[in-house]
């Protein structure tokens, strides 16, 4: 269970690299094991909770009739992907700048220590932060669907304004 | 009377020394005057140079490639903070020790002080100098050895059953010594300008003007060897410097070694990040790559051994190997083994860097040791093969390879 972020984020590790997801699954160049923090864990929770915090707002703060048609819906489902690629964009490239990821995932390095290549680029930190936007979309997806599935249910608990938006 | 009988004591101690035996002139080398031992964790290293009659070719002129190096490479032991006790020997059937001044021992690098020297100078018995080494390193001690390692069977001797023989001696030699030592042997061949007589393999002298072969054998514990070939390098040998090495440490030793990570398509294993990969698939080429940083520097091997693929021996023959240098600053690690394969499949690859005699030993092992202007004789050593596989064989007695290394695919 602890490593399901990291599970999930790895099924796109082909569009941001082997090296970043090592890092973000918290290999430690110095002890050459995973002994640092999961930092899948955390960017993940956080992403699952700005989802849940945009679907509930939409839902239930904003809740206007003006919002309830299926493009507001879209309009929501688009800041709430925006928000989570600047997410994992703006974590990753910050520990990219601030030398947090090792030089071992950082650099392929010669016999004289000169660097043959960059394993990890700032693109793959754009990449990272669409993986995370494609996540947090289908966490919004996923709580849009409980809502509407859950006011169905339990008529009290509905949206007053937009319990069939989208759906 | 109570004065003369005490200086009548002390005339008897000087004479029997303290444990009550007759002190002769060439004792052992540990007790022997001159010697400068401090008790100190660094070990005594005791330089033996052979004077042998053979080995007076090497110091005939005034300035031979033979003296430069012997003389470089103990200026280096002396000043490369290896040892506070280098100690100077010469050896044939007995050792001679020498005051430790190094340049006073070069100075007397000729004929004249060989002789002077005395000691059994007819012929060497190669398999007794080992057994005598082996003694003499017994505490803390690191031996070298400067010799022309040339067999001597002797005129009417059955040269072939003598070099067998000499064999069997070097072996058991070693390896009862291996038996509760943890022992390293480093066999440097070099070659000197030889202006003398040549003895051949039935003691018949014949004068020679050429280049010879001779070595410089080091042996004591591995570590401390492992340390002296650390701060003194094959490539600060003067003279000829070294054109061939030869070494033997035990085996089946454990290495560091840990996957490189982002050199292939893979993940690393979150348990075993070290040894085992998951994930594997191709990359651009249509191949499985990943490289296994490892330092070797335990092994004492020198790079073109440990850099020739030949040399080891991989459980899965679909993986081809390439060892380069390993990246700079990375754990000490000495060098990259780098693997690719067309295949994909689930495995445990073992890889065995396996011990074995060099070529150049058979190329410069002169068999017949008859005839010195005979073609390519006066490069050769006469029996030298049969030296170093004594060595060789007393090491592998139990493991026929230097170390193994184990890695997971799935």
């Amino acid at each position: 269970m602890k490593d399901l972020f990291g599970i999930i984020y790895c099924l796109f590790d082909s569009l941001f690299g082997q090296n970043l997801a090592d890092y973000l699954w918290g290999y430690d160049c110095n002890m050459q094991s995973f002994s640092n923090t999961n930092v899948f864990n955390r960017i993940g929770l956080l992403t699952l909770l700005l989802s849940f915090v945009i679907v509930f707002s939409y839902y239930y703060l904003i809740n206007h009739p003006r919002f309830n048609r299926w493009w507001s819906w879209l309009v929501m489902l688009g800041v709430t992907g925006a928000t989570g690629l600047f997410l994992g964009y703006g974590w990753t490239v910050a520990d990219f700048h601030k030398g947090l990821m090792g030089d071992c995932l950082l650099y392929l390095r010669d016999a004289n220590g000169e660097i043959t290549s960059s394993l990890i680029r700032e693109s793959d930190c754009w990449m990272f932060g669409v993986v995370n936007g494609i996540l947090s979309i289908g966490f919004f997806i996923l709580f849009s669907l409980a809502i509407n599935i859950g006011g169905r249910l339990i008529p009290r608990l509905a949206s007053r304004n937009c319990k069939y938006s989208p759906f | 009377m109570k004065y003369r009988m005490m200086l009548l004591l002390a005339g008897m101690m000087a004479l029997t020394g303290c444990d009550g035996r007759p002190k002769t002139e060439n004792r052992r080398a540990g007790q022997l005057a001159g010697v400068v031992s401090k008790p100190d964790s660094k070990p005594a290293v005791h330089v033996y140079i052979e004077n042998s009659g053979s080995m007076d070719g090497y110091a005939g002129r005034d300035k031979t490639d033979f003296k430069t190096s012997v003389y470089t490479y103990l200026s280096d032991i002396k000043i490369a903070d290896v040892t506070d006790s280098l100690n100077l020997f010469y050896i044939n059937g007995e050792i001679i020790p020498h005051s430790p001044d190094v340049s006073d021992f070069i100075e007397k690098l000729n004929p004249a002080t060989f002789r002077l020297r005395g000691g059994d100078r007819g012929a060497t018995n190669i398999s007794r100098l080992i057994h005598t080494l082996l003694q003499e390193t017994l505490e803390n001690k690191t031996a070298i050895l400067v010799s022309d390692f040339i067999f001597s069977p002797g005129k009417g001797k059955n040269a072939e059953a003598y070099l067998i023989n000499q064999q069997i001696g070097i072996k058991m030699n070693m390896a009862e010594a291996l038996k509760t030592r943890d022992l390293a042997v480093i066999v440097y061949q070099l070659s000197s300008e030889f202006n003398g007589t040549y003895y051949n393999r039935e003691d018949r002298p014949t004068l020679i003007d050429g280049r010879r072969p001779f070595y410089i054998w080091i042996m004591g514990d591995a570590k401390q060897v492992g340390e002296l070939r650390k701060k003194i390098p094959v490539s600060s040998f003067k003279g000829s410097g070294v054109e061939h090495t030869f070494t033997m440490v035990r085996g089946n030793q454990t290495v560091d070694y840990a996957i490189r990570p982002g050199t292939g398509k893979f993940s690393l294993d979150r348990q075993s990040p070290k040894n085992k990969i998951t994930h594997a698939g191709k990359d651009h080429r249509g191949k499985l790559s990943f490289a296994v940083n490892v330092n070797f520097s335990a092994l004492l091997l020198d790079d073109d051994y440990l850099k020739n693929p030949d040399n080891y021996e991989l459980s899965d023959k679909d993986y081809q190997l390439h060892i380069t240098d390993a990246p700079g600053g990375a754990h000490g690690y000495t060098h990259s083994l780098n693997f690719s394969s067309q295949q994909i499949k689930p495995s445990r690859l073992s890889v065995k860097l396996k011990t074995g005699v060099p070529q150049w030993v058979e190329q410069i092992n002169d068999e017949e040791g008859l005839d010195i202007h005979a073609e390519g004789a006066m490069g050769k050593t006469y029996g030298i093969s049969y030296l170093i596989n004594g060595i060789y064989e007393a090491f592998t007695l139990k493991q026929d390879f230097y170390t193994e290394i184990k890695i997971s695919i799935n």
